[in-house]
Formats: structure tokens, sequence, C-alpha cells
């Protein structure tokens, strides 16, 4: 009898038996956790929309009533009413046709001429901008329009408190304004006309005070040169720069913490992304977890994860241009001061006023060399000398360049 | 000639009609499942198409591999079909007793073989051909069944049709030589490779030869048709002897090979030694002292099939070895299409095979009676064949998440996602398998139609997730009716009742399978609410009093330049020019000519014009307010600029109604709304004059006209499109004077796919968007009802600005509207009403 006559189930049918309970236990086993994370991944999911709903959602208003800052705004109905013109103006496409061919980029300008060393070292106000570069159509621009302008600096001059009327006003109406304001200043360069560039100046920053500062970076490099260019032609002085880079670094700050506020929450800022990213996924209708893979998918696309933290070391080009124009108006102050005789650095220093975040950035790129390295300031006479910038990049050139080599003369 | 040798020729004249026309009936079942299944996927393609685009169909060069699919799966079939039906029904043996010749009986069946080819080429190139024509494709494409800028490419078709009778000679070469016909299917892939393999060597060999791109393309295609008709010969003249071999030696087995245990199951000619091993074996079976039917049932499924399950098993741990690399996240797409390609469908396919195979021996020669004529339970027998196969299935999976487990890039949550999918989907394939092996009673056509009904699967699956938006867990249900569909049919199966009873219960079986998924896609199909029909019938006769104004050209328009050429240095001031003096001509003519609506209509884009026009009003009521700040400023030009304007713009608003067109009415109450602001100032009476001022007051008061002309322009807008369908772009019809409809009625607006209920659903968001505006016109100005039903038509229409016209403080959107009627019920006609009494008080 052979040895499988011992056994009614072969052995390779118990093996069989024992395989496939196993197969199912193990199985079993895996779906039990696939389901669990599954649940937890939906729970987690789930939390982060009702956040989203909680927090961002609108607050009720179960009276169905006009809320109390409208009516509070119409108490002042010709304002509103000449609000309500200015933005009509503005939208006209004209604007629009004219604002786009004045901010279009030339091409680089390479001047065979400059190959020689101080004149590269000096650095160009030749701003590769059609604005820059046709002064004769800015003007007519400027001047057809000046009666918006006017209205809008008398508008920006009056007390304006209305938060109603700031959120009713879109980003883009702004920023056509604000884009005419500054040639509106730009022009004055030009025209030499001093009290219109205190005027617009003014009116600049009345308007980034009320409606929020909505670009840190093309708009404020356009200021800062168009403020360098005022001190060179002289229409303002040294004041005037010091209380704009004043306003400039107040209402950045202001941005700042406004973009802090909203970014230092990061996991609502992240289930509100979440929120966003679902309605385009498909709502519930995919596997938690594939949902949440293809999500981190988008935030690593979109560069999201990134922006979580508000990136502000990258923006050396600005902080350079604010620090050529703190250093400036520094070195005029102390001269005025000090009757011509000053000690520099160490008189300049002690009087730059440059905003802590501003001098980070800055500070960040020098590998631990003092300020004083980006700059030297060789006196001729009392009172006259050579300011000369050397400067980590090179912000001479392009559409919002400045000079690196300035003579000063206290007045 | 004698009249003997006349009847002899006749005779065979018959012999041969009737032979010819039995192996016609026997690919005939083939050939029409495959033109069937193809078809099939593709009226699935259309349906959807038809549903999801309002474009329809668009041509795609994948269309062709469907196509490409039919005469593909047929040559693989069809030559194993024809003597592998021969051998499981031992008809063989009859033919031989017929006074017809092995010659005769071999080249029958390779005429119709290779004629049927032909057929089904035929009809795929037809077909093909009219679709891609259809769907507007160029000629040249459809010729060279390519969409290709390498005119090369066109050597592909004989490149193709060489393959298929290849596939075609091969199977039935294979198909004369062994006895199963499983493994002469199996015996095709590496006889294809066998080709292919030296054809890509040589073309690679001879690729950076400097041939050129065209040359070698041309050369790759040669390369591989040289092989392929080189492969066919062999194929021809190998399949040619053995088929004579085979039809002589059908008395007596000659073969007299190794007594290896899987050589009998393979070739199905018992050697001596063979036989013997099997008789012991059978023979110590019965000794033992209590064989249960389980283990007896179980033991000849094992011996059946032990050689394929190893087989597969071996492949598949062969693909999940390769597919050990990547796992079912991509890293461009949420799913990654290499684990697609290189796990899923092959172990899909393995598994499908596994499902095949459950059936299948007991279908050969009809064994399964055996059990049948003795009792024995259709669900133990069931269960007894699944049981490994499962286990299998089971095992695999565990390997896959072994194997992730172990790869050190893996990500850990993915890994049982991964398994789940590929667990899931090997059970599918197997579901499929089993019932493709129960429901074809041909062993044979079952394996052989096994692929194309995987696909189907696959393509129906698609369909019903993507397309009819069922859930996938219903896809469970689905499978599970199916694998159920088989046990309650193991009775009949057993006793071999396979006749229109049974096809007809599988059949019901399968429609519950196919329904199951789609019903909650009907369901919501069914819930569309539609237009009702009193808005209907008042629309319409709204619509037919009068067309609305056809458009003229009587102006000429003058649109700003913005583009420039950076180079030309000297061209940018002129551009700068020319749009100064647009704008000083239109400071002399817009307020004046806008008060003709043709005006508006001939000017491209009518919301720029309404800009221009508020903006120049503003411009003159800025001028207005700063003269009475600065008393110097003259204001006289500018008083009688405004007064003028403000006396025609009521007949502006009202020659914009006039025209009957939606976006145009839009405008007038754009127009509406801002004289509603200029009235609003303290000192609006006395710069527009009494009689213009009581004028815009009393046209911003009289709401009936105003909603009359909401109503008349919405019917029209609504109306004729349907009338012009067939002559006017059939995406205006979608449209609402040229406003998008997206407008989503028991549907989450945010979570649209396109699927088939949600596009009907779309398409009868237009009618259902009219009807709502029709009903928002019913409710009372400034009412609470008015403000909900119109934040409900905001909370379905996809592209509702959501800004409130309420009148405090009016602005015009910077972005052009996509939705009409956006000012209808806002809170300024409520503002309107009252000075309209403020006026009429005074």
């Amino acid at each position: 009898m052979s040895n499988t006559q011992k056994n009614a189930f072969p052995k390779w049918l118990i093996a069989a038996m024992v395989a496939s309970c196993l197969a199912v236990v193990v199985l079993g086993y895996l779906a039990n956790q696939l389901l669990a994370r599954e649940i937890a991944i939906h729970r987690e999911q789930m939390r982060r929309l009702r956040l989203v709903e909680t927090r961002l959602g609108l607050p009720p208003n179960p009276t169905g009533q006009p809320s109390q800052v409208i009516e509070a705004s119409t108490n002042n109905s010709d304002a509103i009413r000449r609000w309500e013109g200015v933005l009509a103006q503005i939208k006209d496409p004209y604007i629009a046709a004219q604002q786009t061919v004045l901010a279009e980029e030339m091409p680089q300008v390479l001047h065979a001429a400059s190959a020689e060393a101080d004149i590269v070292q000096e650095g160009s106000f030749d701003a590769n901008v059609v604005w820059f570069q046709f002064p004769v159509g800015l003007a007519r621009f400027t001047l057809a329009n000046r009666p918006l302008l006017d209205a809008t600096y008398d508008l920006v001059s009056q007390p304006f408190d209305d938060a109603w009327l700031v959120s009713r006003i879109g980003y883009e109406d702004l920023y056509r304004l604000r884009q005419l304001v500054l040639w509106d200043i730009a022009n004055c360069v030009a025209s030499k006309d001093k009290e219109r560039f205190v005027k617009a100046l003014e009116g600049y920053h009345r308007l980034t005070n009320h409606f929020g500062n909505p670009n840190r970076g093309n708009e404020l490099y356009t200021l800062e040169c168009l403020l360098h260019r005022g001190l060179d032609e002289k229409l303002i002085d040294a004041k005037i720069v010091t209380e704009s880079l004043e306003r400039v670094a107040k209402n950045t700050a202001m941005a700042s913490s406004f973009i802090d506020s909203v970014s230092g929450d990061l996991d609502l800022r992240r289930a509100n992304l979440f929120s966003v990213f679902s309605n385009q996924f498909g709502g519930g209708r995919a596997f938690p977890s594939i949902m949440e893979a293809a999500f981190e998918e988008y935030l690593y696309r979109n560069n999201f994860g990134a922006n979580f933290v508000v990136d502000r070391q990258n923006d050396l080009g600005g902080a350079l241009r604010y620090f050529t124009l703190a250093v400036r108006v520094a070195l005029l102050q102390a001269i005025q001061e000090q009757g011509g005789q000053i000690q520099v650095p160490k008189d300049l220093l002690s009087r730059l006023q440059m905003p802590a975040e501003i001098q980070g950035v800055i500070v960040a790129k020098l590998n631990g060399d003092p300020l004083s390295t980006l700059f030297e300031y060789e006196q001729k006479e009392p009172g006259t000398g050579v300011l000369k910038f050397k400067l980590p990049i090179d912000i001479s050139s392009g559409p919002f360049p400045i000079r690196t080599t300035y003579k000063i003369q206290a007045d | 000639m004698s009249s003997q040798a006349t009847a002899s020729i006749s005779n065979q004249a018959s012999w041969t009609r009737a032979l010819l026309w039995k192996e016609v009936r026997q690919v005939m079942p083939l050939m029409l499942m495959v033109l069937g299944m193809g078809f099939g996927i593709l009226l699935l393609i259309l349906i959807t198409a038809s549903f999801s685009s309002t474009k329809g169909l668009r041509y795609d060069n994948g269309f062709w591999f469907l196509f490409l699919s039919m005469p593909m799966m047929y040559a693989t079939g069809v030559g194993i079909l024809l003597v592998g039906t021969e051998k499981e029904s031992r008809s063989m043996l009859w033919m031989r007793t017929l006074p017809v010749g092995a010659k005769h009986i071999a080249w029958n069946k390779l005429v119709v073989a290779l004629v049927s080819l032909a057929v089904v080429w035929l009809i795929a190139l037809t077909a093909w051909a009219l679709f891609a024509t259809a769907l507007g494709a160029p000629l040249s494409v459809v010729g060279a069944f390519f969409n290709s800028r390498n005119e090369t490419n066109g050597w592909l078709l004989p490149d193709y049709l060489m393959v298929s009778v290849f596939l075609c000679l091969a199977g039935l070469a294979f198909a004369w030589r062994f006895e199963s016909q499983i493994l002469s299917l199996v015996l095709l892939i590496p006889a294809a490779l066998a080709i292919w393999l030296p054809s890509y060597g040589i073309s690679k060999w001879l690729d950076g030869r400097g041939f050129g791109l065209a040359r070698q393309s041309f050369l790759d295609s040669g390369v591989y048709l040289v092989g392929l008709t080189i492969g066919s010969i062999v194929a021809l003249v190998y399949g040619w002897r053995v088929s004579q071999k085979a039809l002589s030696a059908l008395a007596a087995p000659s073969q007299a090979s190794g007594a290896a245990v899987w050589s009998p199951a393979i070739f199905g000619q018992a050697t001596a030694g063979g036989a013997l091993s099997e008789a012991r074996l059978a023979e110590a079976w019965s000794l033992w002292p209590s064989v249960t039917p389980l283990s007896g049932m179980l033991w000849q499924m094992i011996r059946q099939n032990g050689i394929w399950w190893s087989l597969i098993g071996l492949l598949s741990l062969i693909v999940l070895g390769i597919g050990s690399g990547c796992d079912i996240k991509g890293s461009t797409d949420p799913i990654d299409e290499d684990w697609i390609l290189k796990v899923l469908f092959p172990l899909g396919f393995l598994s499908g095979l596994l499902g095949v195979l459950a059936f299948q021996s007991d279908g050969i020669q009809q064994r399964v009676r055996f059990y049948a004529d003795r009792g024995v339970s259709p669900t133990l027998l069931w269960l007894t064949r699944h049981w490994i196969p499962v286990t299998i299935v089971l095992v695999l999976a565990i390997a896959r998440y072994l194997s992730l487990r172990l790869a050190p890039w893996m990500n850990s949550p993915w890994i049982f996602i991964d398994t789940a999918a590929v667990l899931g989907v090997c059970l599918a394939a197997y579901i499929v398998g089993q019932w493709v092996s129960q429901f074809i009673k041909s062993p044979i056509l079952s394996a052989i139609v096994l692929p194309a009904v995987l696909l189907t699967n696959l393509a129906y699956c698609i369909f019903t997730v993507v397309a009819m938006e069922a859930p996938w867990w219903l896809l469970i249900a689905s499978f599970a009716i199916t694998a159920f569909s088989t046990w309650w049919m193991m009775k009949p199966w057993m006793e071999r009742r396979i006749d229109w009873k049974f096809y007809l219960q599988h059949s019901l079986f399968s429609l519950a399978a196919m329904l199951i998924p789609l019903i909650p896609g009907l369901w919501k199909i069914w819930n569309l609410p539609t237009m009702p029909s009193d808005v209907r019938a008042n629309l319409q006769q709204l619509a037919m009093k009068a067309p609305s104004s056809q458009r003229m050209q009587k102006y000429l328009s003058s649109n700003y330049l913005t583009s420039i050429d950076k180079i030309d240095q000297d061209a940018i001031p002129l551009v700068l020019s020319r749009n100064e003096e647009i704008r000083e001509y239109q400071q002399g003519q817009v307020l004046g000519q806008v008060v003709d609506p043709e005006y508006l209509l001939a000017n491209g884009d009518p919301t720029d014009l309404l800009k221009i026009y508020l903006a120049q009003l503003a411009s003159l009521q800025n001028s207005l307010m700063s003269s009475q700040v600065d008393s110097k400023m003259d204001m006289e030009v500018s008083l009688r600029k405004y007064r003028d304007a403000m006396a025609d713009l009521p007949k502006v608003v009202t020659g914009l109604r006039a025209t009957r067109r939606l976006r145009l009415c839009d405008i007038a109450e754009q127009i509406e709304l801002s004289a509603l602001g200029h009235c609003k100032h303290s000192k609006a009476r006395e710069w527009m004059g009494d009689e213009a001022y009581e004028s815009v007051a009393r046209l911003l008061g009289d709401d009936q006209a105003r909603d009359e002309s909401r109503r008349v322009a919405l019917a029209t807008a609504w109306w004729e499109p349907k009338q012009n369908l067939h002559t006017n772009r059939p995406d205006l019809y979608f449209g609402l004077d040229g406003y998008p409809t997206q407008y989503f009625v028991g549907m989450d607006r945010r979570n649209q796919s396109p699927s088939i209920p949600s596009s009907m659903g779309v398409l009868r968001g237009r009618d259902l968007y009219v009807a709502d505006l029709w009903r928002l016109l019913e409710l009372p100005t400034g009412s609470q009802q008015a403000a909900a039903h119109r934040e409900l038509i905001d909370s379905r229409n996809a592209y509702a600005s959501h800004t409130p016209a309420d009148g405090r403080f009016i602005v015009l959107s910077h972005y052009p509207s996509l939705s009409p009627a956006g000012t209808w019920r806002g809170e300024w006609e409520v503002l309107a009403k009252k000075l309209l009494t403020e006026v009429n008080g005074q």
C-alpha cells in the first residue's frame, strides 16, 4: 500500500486548503488595514472641508437687510458718485490699450560705446520700456487723463474710512489707476513739474494706503526708480523721499502682516486649497487615498507647498533699490546737518532708515559682510562727492534701472 | 467522358460544397463575435461621445486600432477553431470515413480560413474608411490608415495584413499538430516573437547606418514584412505536412514520446508509459478507503489543469517581478500608465485564462456528464472548479503586496490600494473568464474569444463609471451577479442542456449585471427636470411675434491697437498716436451715434462701446464736479454736452430694447443702472435740466416696459437658435444670444463630469435657465421671493458673477459678463421706482 493510501485526504489537498485559508486570512487583514486607513483619510478630508466652511464661509445674514456698513457708505452720496465716475473712466478701452502699449518692454539696447569701464560702472537710467523711451506718447496719455487723475487725487485726499467701498473696487481697476498715477509721476520727471510730482506721489501713497498694497514687485521698483529720478532732477528733496520710503515700508509691512495672517494658518490654507481641488477632482467619487495623493501632486505642481510660507527672501532687487535710496537720502541729510563734513560710513549708517525685513534680505546675501561694503563715498570737497554702489546683483539695467554712481551735492 | 466519371465529379463537387459550408458554419460564431464586440465597443464610444461633447466625436488615430483588432483577433482564433472543433467533437474520424481525401479536407480548411479572414478584413477596412471619413478625417489618412506626416507609415498596413495571415496559418498548423487547443493558442505567442525578434534585431542593426529617417522607416516595415512572409510560408508548409500526417494517422497513435507526466495532458496522445502511469494512479486512488467526492473532483481538476495553472502562476510571478518597479501612483497622472500596462493588463489576462480553465476541461468531450449522471451536487462541482484558481488569484495578490513591501522606494500607504486594485481586477477578469467558459459551449471558442470579452468588459466598466457615473463599488455587485450566474446555471450545464433556455437565463443574468451599474445614472436622467409647458408656450408665442433685428454694417469699427513691433521703434509712436486719435474721434462721436442701436451692433463687442459710452458720461460729470471746486474752469461746454447726452439716454435705452436682443437689452440695463447713479448725485437735476432728469427718471421707474422688453428678448434668444439649428452653427444652440449656458438643476454645478447624465442635464440646462428667468420676472420687484430666486439662479449658473446690482455703488464689471440678465430684479429697480416717486411728488 502506498503512502497515499494511509490518508483519505491527500497532503497536497491539505496544503491547498491551508494555502487558500491563509490567503483569505492575510487578505482579510490587509483589507481591514486598507479600510481603516481609507476611513482615517476620509475623516481628515471631511475635517478640512468643514474647517473651510466654518472659517472661510460668509457669516449668515438672517435679516436679509443691507448691512450697516452699506448704509453708512451711502451717506456721502456725491463722493460715491465720484468714485463711480473714476472707475467708469478707468474702464475706457482706450486706457487699457494705451497702458498695454506703454508697459511693453523693449529689447535691451547694447551700447557699443559703453565698453568703457567707467560708463558701465555708472549704469544708466535707460529703462527699456515704451513709457520711458517715448516721453511724448507718455505725455499725451497722462495729459488726456489729467481730469481723471485730478479727480482721483482729490478723492483720496479726503477722509476715507469706508471699508465697504474698498471691498467693492476691483483689483484690475486699482491696478490701472495706480499705473496711471505712476506714469503721471514719470511724466512730471520729463516735464520737470515739481508741484505735480509731489501731488501725484502723495496720491499714489494714499491710494496704496486706502486700498492696500497689491503689488510688491514691479510697481515698487517703478516708484523707487522714479524717486531716484526725482532726486536727480531735484523735483523732490530728501525729506519727501524719506517719507515716501517710510510709507512704502509701512504699506509693505501691512501687506506682509496680512499675508502672514492668512498664510500663518497653514492648516486653514491647506484646507482651503483642498476644498478647491476636491471640486475639480470630482468630489467624493474617488478613493480617499487616491484623492489625497492627487492633491499632494496638485500642491507640488502648482508650487503651493513653497507658497505656504511667504517667501520674502528672494526680492533682493527690490531691497537693493530701497537701500540705494535710503543711503542716498541719509547721505544728503548728513551733509545738510553736518555742513558737508561727514564720516563715511559711520554718519551714514547711523541715519540709515531701513525696515529690518529689507535689511535682512540684503544681509542674507552678504555672507556676513557689513552693509558698508555695498557703497563708498568719495568726498571731493565739503558738501560734494561721488556715491558709488557695489551691489551683489546688477540692477542698473532692464525696465527698472537705477544708476550705481551718483553725484552728491548739498543744496 | 463516361457517365460514371461525370457522376463522380458531380459527387465530389457536392461534397466539396457541403464541406465548405460546414467549415463556414464553424467559423461563423467567431466571426460574428469578433465583429459584434468590435462594433459594440464602437457603439459605446459613440454613445458616450454624443452626450459628452457638444461638438460630437472627433477623429483620433486610436480608433484605427479598434478596427484593426477585429481581423487580428479573428486571425488568432480561426485556424485553431477550424481544426480544434473537429478534434473536440471527434468528427474528424467520421470525415475520414467519407470518400474525401485528406488533402481535400486540409485544403478546404485552409481556403475557408484565408477567405473568411479576407472577409473580416474587408468589413473592418470598409467600416474604418466610412467611420474615418464621417468624422472628417482627410482621405489620405483613410487611405494610409495612419495620420502621419511620414508617408512610409503606409507600409504598416501590409505588415498588419501579413501579421494576420501569419497568425491564421500558424494557428492552423499548431491546431493540426497538437491535441490541446489551448496550447496551440499559447504557442502563437512564441511563434510571433520568433518572427518579430529577429526582424527587430535586424532593424536595430540597420538603424544608424545612415539610411535616413524615411528610408529607415521603410526598411523597418520591409524587414518585418519579409519575416512575416517567410514565417507564413513555413507555417503553411509545416501545417500542410502535419495536417496530412494527422489525417492519415487517425487510426492509431504513432508518436512514442517520453513518459513525462505533462505529455498526455498536452498532446492527448497517451504514450504507453503515460497510460500505464495514469492507470496506476487511478487504481491507487480507487483503493483509498474513503474517497470523498470533494477530493475526487479536486483531484480531477488538478490533474487536468495543473500544468496550465503552474504555467499561469509562473507567468504571473514574472509579471509581478517586472511590475514590482511600478505602482499605482503615477508621477504625472494620478494613476500610473506603466502600472496599467505592465501589471494590470497582463495579470488581468492571465486571471481571465485561469477563469476559462475553470469549466473548460469539463466541457471537452462532455466529461462533465460523468458527474451529472452520478448525481454530483452542482454546487460542489462549482466550488471545486473555483477553489484552487481563486486561491491562486489570492496568492498573487499577496505576492504583489509582498513585492511592493520589499521595494524600498514604495510609499507604504499606496501598497494597500495597489494590492486591492490588482486583486479586484484579477478577480473580475477571472469571473469573466469562467463565465465565458460556461456560456460558450465550445471550449476552443471560449478560449479564443476570451481577450475580446475581457476587453469588452473593460470598455463597459469604463463606460459605466465615466459615462454613466456609476460608483466603482457597484461594479462589485455586477461581477458578483456574473459569478452567481455560473453557479445557478451549473445544473443545466452539467446535464448539457445547452439550449435557448440556457442562453436566455444566462442572458438575463448578464443583463442584470450590466444594468445594475447603470441604475444611478439612469435614475439621474429620469429625474432631470424639464421646462414647464406653460412657460414654453408663452415663450414661443412671444418669440414668434416679431423677429429680432438683423445686424447691419452701417458703421465702421475703429479698434484700439495694442500690439506693437518692438524692433521697429518708429512704429511705436504711430501706434500711440493712432490710439489717441481714436479716442479723440470717439469723444466727438460716440455720445451722438450711440442713439442708433445699429452703432452698437456694428462695433464688434458692444461691451467695449458700452464702456466708452459710460466713461464719457462719467468724464462729463467729472468735469462738472471739478468746476464746482475750481471756479476758473469753464463748465459751459461740458454742461451742454452732458445735458444732450442725458436727454438722449432714454432713446439709447429704448432703441436697444427694441432690438429684442438679450445681450443688447442687458447693455441697456447697464446704461439704466449708470443713469441711476448719475441721477443720485445731489446736483443731478441742475446739471441735466428738469426735462432730461424727469425723462430719465420716468424711464428708470417704468418697470413694466422694462419687464416686457426682458420677456421678449428672453423668448427671442431662446427661440431663434432652435429655428435655425440646421442652418446656423450648432454651438449657438447651446447659448443664449451669445452667452454660454452652463446651468445645473438638481446637480452640483461644481462637480461636473463629462458623463451622459451630466451632459443631458447641461443640454436641458438652457431651457431650465430660461424657465427660471421667466419665473423671476413673475416675482414682484424688491420682494424677498425675487431675491431668493435670483440667488437660486446664480447658484445653478456656472458663469454667475455674484455681483449684486444693488444700485448703491454702480460700477460695471471689468470683465465681460458671461451670464445674461445679471441686473434682473436687482435692488436697483426699487431705487429707480423710488426716484420716479420722488420726481412725481415734486
